[in-house]
């Protein structure tokens, strides 16, 4: 797995790529961390690249959510490929995410 | 108010009857004492008086006559005033003639007689040689003008008495003096008559007076002075008066005063300490006053004698009566206290101890009759408690032996079939009492699972001896049978003959093939076994009616076949479990069997059927168990058709999950699986494996665990088989979290097993032989 953080014109962009899984989970759980506390936040995070997801990986999303929520900021899922949104459908999380 | 108990039967009665007598006779002594005291006082007074009136009739007399002595020679006196031998020998006469007198005088007043100048008294007297002196007084030697016999009826020209006095001259004797004035013609008193009266004499006369012994008489001037007592000290000395101050008596100087005073009475007063009755009068001619003093307890003495005597009497009687009482109760109630020993050692457990001999025909025989009447019941009743417990005792013990055999007759070893990975079975039986008529049975034969389960009607012996028979007649006939259609028909016939007590029995027969997992099942009257599937509510099979046996031998029972899916737990069981009943009544019912299944129904089935069992007494609670209870738990998981592709050994690291990925992209490969697929499956996997990883290790687990992959026989169906040896963790107990909820109550966790059951078809767990088995099923078609 592999992720990178831009930041341009007061949007942030988190890119995911490859495996999200219970291993390469708490990378991307420590990752996500300062968007976690950032005020305001307007967070795209584009998943185009992003292959697999496990109910760990799932974990870090709802947190992420909740967190940018918290920080009244605006998140929003891009690129997802059809298999990872089949996974967000199973488990109810397209109700919470703006998935473009 | 502290009573005081009286031990004995016999003194608590005397002491009453006692107390009871002496009562009565106190209140008899103290009336008869009071009324005889009254007429005792009275008789007293009256005889008093009438001897003290007597007295004063003889004084009077004797005064009297001194008196007429004067009276009656006055005129020869009055004659013979010049004549003084004739005068002289008057006198004599006067004295010598009264025994009271002691001496007689005429004194003249001055110069009446001529020649004889102021003084002139002729004097007779009686001198201590009982004659008569004669005394011629002419001069101033004796005053006589200054004495008050003299003087005072000169005077008053009255007869007087004078007051007593000593005069040491006339006679050496106290004595009183009758002054009788004699007038010459003008009315002038020119001679006083007297005559000496001695009171000494009279002292005599009224201290003789003795009305009562002890008693005493005194007798009083005017002036209240003693003129005669047994004192001769007091006489002319003290008055009554002075003897009543230094007495300090009231009452006394109260009776001086009444008797001064001239009245007749009685008085009641202390008498220099003793208690004494005054009885006094007077003499009112001469002034004077006569009392009889007695002390009362002489007057009383003869009634407080006779009392005393009465007292003395009673007393005695009453000591009597006491010791009579007691003696004639203690006779009677001896028999009691005999009883009591007797009956002390009876309670002791000699019950034929001896009785007291009672030869009255009164209560104590009527006693001594139930006495031997209760002995003779007691040995009795105690022959027939001793026979019964015997008894009692050795129909328990056969009652023992009888258990023991009906238990061998039930196969006791769990599991039963421990080499067999497709099939557990557990069967419990709790009679409710020593023997039962519940029944079950099973064995294996040509890969076949034979099992019934049996409720004959009743309990107790009866009902044992026909489960005995049912038991072995279905060892019998079942073998090589395999149809329970006919087991069930010969097991119906062999009941039904000689069934003369019309005894019935529900039974299920089912054959099980063991390769196919077809059940071909005959239920004859007995409640449906309930079928718990993975992922499907718990349901009982929908059975075809057949009659118990032992009710019509012809009877045409009827059959039919259950396929039994993989990993199928069914339970058989009598009506005591769901008939169990708590103190309240309520039954234990099905829906809570149902409830203790589905938690348990991933268990082996021994640990199953214990927790039903467990439940079902907890539900009773102290309530006795009041049918037999029956239960069989038959879990079925047939393997036979599966192939095995793959295994995976995995550790307990985080890191082992990589494995995964290749391992499944492999087997995804390999069966020509899409993309897609081989992603969920990856995922469902990695979920289960993930959840083994962090959950399931402890102490003593083996350092890895394995992932098992095998394919059905139409190649339709992938199983993955995930088995370690961790701590008992079911992962499809895990609370489901609802996924229908707002983001704000959104929790983290519990995500893995919804994505495991939204990708697999089926999921079911089993804790088997110490491992934890996850099998979850994939179709693939």
């Amino acid at each position: 797995m592999e992720t990178n953080i831009v930041k341009n014109e007061g949007i942030t962009t988190l890119t995911i790529k490859g495996r999200v899984d219970t291993t390469t989970s708490t990378l991307l759980d420590e990752t996500i961390q300062p968007l976690c506390i950032e005020k305001g936040i307007e967070l795209v995070v584009d998943v185009a690249e992003m292959s697999y997801i496990s109910s760990s990986g799932l974990r870090c999303f709802i947190t992420l959510l909740k967190s940018v929520a918290h920080n009244q900021g605006k998140m929003k899922v891009i690129n997802m490929q059809q298999n990872i949104k089949e996974i967000f459908e199973m488990t109810g999380f397209t109700e919470y995410f703006e998935i473009n | 108010m502290k009573m005081y108990k009286f031990k004995s039967f016999a003194t608590r009665l005397s002491v009453f009857t006692t107390f009871f007598a002496v009562t009565i006779f106190v209140a008899l002594v103290y009336f008869i004492y009071i009324g005889n005291k009254k007429v005792q006082i009275d008789n007293a007074i009256n005889y008093t008086h009438s001897l003290l009136d007597n007295m004063t009739i003889q004084i009077r007399d004797r005064l009297n006559m001194a008196e007429d002595a004067l009276i009656s020679n006055k005129r020869i006196v009055e004659k013979s005033l010049t004549n003084e031998r004739g005068l002289s020998f008057i006198l004599k006469g006067i004295v010598l003639n009264n025994d009271v007198v002691i001496g007689s005088s005429l004194a003249f007043a001055p110069n009446q007689v001529k020649g004889k100048g102021e003084y002139y008294m002729i004097y007779a007297m009686l001198n201590s040689k009982d004659s008569v002196d004669i005394k011629i007084l002419q001069d101033k030697s004796y005053d006589y003008h200054s004495m008050n016999w003299y003087r005072v009826p000169k005077a008053n020209k009255q007869a007087f008495w004078s007051e007593p006095y000593y005069d040491k001259g006339a006679g050496d004797d106290v004595m009183s003096t009758y002054s009788l004035p004699l007038f010459d013609d003008k009315g002038d008193v020119y001679a006083i008559f007297t005559v000496d009266v001695s009171l000494t004499k009279l002292s005599e006369l009224v201290e003789n007076l003795e009305p009562i012994p002890n008693s005493y008489s005194f007798m009083l001037s005017r002036n209240g002075y003693y003129v005669t007592h047994k004192n001769r000290d007091r006489i002319l000395h003290e008055t009554i008066f002075t003897t009543a101050e230094s007495q300090e008596s009231e009452e006394y100087s109260q009776i001086g005063y009444n008797m001064v005073t001239g009245l007749t009475g009685t008085a009641i007063f202390n008498n220099d300490g003793e208690e004494s009755m005054a009885f006094y009068t007077s003499i009112p001619e001469i002034g004077w006053s006569l009392c009889n003093v007695c002390p009362s307890s002489v007057i009383l003495a003869e009634l407080n004698y006779y009392t005393f005597a009465l007292v003395i009497i009673l007393l005695i009687a009453t000591s009597l009566l006491f010791f009579c009482i007691f003696r004639v109760i203690k006779r009677l109630s001896r028999p009691l206290e005999e009883f009591s020993k007797s009956v002390s050692e009876i309670s002791h457990g000699n019950f034929m101890a001896e009785l007291p001999k009672v030869t009255s025909e009164d209560e104590m025989k009527t006693l001594h009759t139930s006495f031997e009447n209760m002995q003779v019941s007691l040995v009795k009743y105690t022959k027939e408690l001793k026979r019964t417990a015997q008894e009692q005792q050795r129909i328990e013990s056969e009652l023992q032996i009888a258990r023991t055999i009906q238990q061998g007759m039930l196969p006791k070893i769990f599991p039963p079939f421990p080499e067999r990975n497709d099939l557990d079975l557990s069967a419990q039986l709790k009679a409710a009492k020593e023997v039962g008529g519940d029944l079950y049975n099973f064995f294996i034969e040509n890969e076949r699972l034979y099992f019934m389960v049996g409720d004959v009607s009743g309990k107790g012996i009866p009902a044992s001896l026909v489960m005995a028979i049912t038991s072995s007649i279905f060892n019998t006939v079942s073998h090589g049978e395999d149809s329970p259609k006919n087991i069930m028909t010969k097991l119906n016939k062999a009941v039904c003959s000689g069934n003369d007590t019309n005894m019935f029995v529900t039974v299920f027969v089912g054959i099980l093939d063991l390769n196919s997992g077809e059940m071909r099942i005959c239920n004859a009257g007995h409640n449906p076994p309930l079928v718990l599937e993975p992922n499907k509510p718990s349901e009982y099979l929908k059975l075809q009616h057949n009659l118990p046996i032992g009710v019509i031998p012809e009877f045409k029972f009827k059959e039919e076949i259950y396929k039994v899916s993989a990993n199928t737990t069914m339970v058989l069981y009598t009506d005591g479990i769901t008939e169990a009943e708590n103190a309240e009544n309520e039954l234990y019912g099905e829906q809570r069997l149902k409830e203790i299944l589905e938690t348990n129904k991933q268990e082996e089935a021994k640990t199953i059927s214990e927790k039903v069992l467990i439940d079902v007494s907890r539900h009773a609670g102290i309530t006795p168990q009041s049918d037999d209870i029956t239960l069989l738990v038959l879990k079925y998981n047939p393997i036979a058709d599966t192939q095995f592709l793959e295994r995976l050994v995995l550790g307990y690291e985080t890191q082992e999950i990589t494995k995964l990925e290749q391992f499944i992209e492999t087997l995804g490969q390999d069966l020509n699986l899409d993309f897609k697929l081989i992603n969920n499956i990856n995922l469902a996997l990695e979920e289960a494996v993930a959840n083994v990883i962090m959950y399931s290790k402890k102490e003593n687990t083996a350092d890895s665990f394995t992932v098992e992959v095998t394919l059905n026989h139409d190649k339709s169906m992938l199983t993955f088989i995930i088995t370690d040896s961790g701590e008992a963790f079911d992962p499809t107990q895990k609370r489901e979290e609802d996924i229908n909820v707002p983001l704000e109550e959104r929790k983290i966790g519990g995500l893995g097993i919804v994505l495991i059951k939204k990708i697999m078809d089926s999921i079911s767990y089993q804790r088997k032989n110490g491992n934890n088995i996850l099998i979850l099923n994939k179709n693939i078609t």
